[in-house]
């Protein structure tokens, strides 16, 4: 649930989809469920003459089993403080 | 159940799968695996009418565009041709039975 609670920290913010189709999305990311579904408003195709398929789409909801990457702006993430979390969350569910 | 697409409900929406498809469709339900109950389909490149009822499952979407208001199928400005074909991420194993062939050949031995 790490990666669950990381993503609902970063709404409202700009992020990138890549996915495994290849397509890439660059949109707000407006809500984050359990299964990393994602849903990103005022998206832009980042190859859109490739791709109008989502030409007059704004508001897309993505499956998380998709998703390829998500690129992050460097200041949106503290990396040394989800590295640790992570850490933590194996340790716990080690035991 | 995933709330995510209740802002999508009987609505006109893309939708993308893993095939490469894309189909142009108003949402009538979702579950929380994301299966959708769809209903006059249409093709969102040629615009041709698929189905009036259609149910995908949910494993093999890619994604859910809410279609903005008046916009047309994509055919009637571009016919379609010129139109880069998405990219088929179906997760299987080419010529599978071929594989199972030859373990079935070597079992034999």
């Amino acid at each position: 649930m790490l990666f669950f609670s990381f993503f609902k920290t970063l709404v409202d913010q700009e992020v990138t989809v890549e996915l495994k189709n290849d397509i890439e999305l660059k949109g707000t990311l407006k809500s984050v469920d359990q299964f990393l579904n994602l849903k990103l408003d005022n998206i832009e195709c980042s190859d859109a003459s490739k791709y109008p398929h989502l030409s007059s789409v704004r508001n897309i909801f993505i499956r998380g089993s998709t998703v390829r990457y998500v690129y992050l702006n460097k200041n949106m993430v503290d990396t040394n403080l989800l590295q640790d979390a992570a850490r933590r969350e194996a340790m716990s569910s080690k035991n | 159940m995933s709330p995510l697409l209740k802002d999508f409900l009987n609505k006109r929406i893309v939708v993308v799968t893993t095939e490469g498809q894309c189909v142009c469709a108003t949402l009538e339900g979702f579950d929380k695996s994301t299966n959708l109950l769809l209903s006059e389909a249409q093709d969102r490149i040629s615009g041709s009418h698929l189905a009036s009822s259609y149910m995908v499952r949910g494993s093999q979407i890619v994604c859910c565009g809410l279609l903005e208001d008046g916009a047309a199928a994509l055919g009637s400005e571009e016919t379609g041709a010129g139109v880069t074909a998405l990219k088929d991420t179906r997760n299987i194993v080419e010529d599978e039975h071929l594989v199972w062939k030859r373990v079935w050949a070597s079992r034999k031995q």
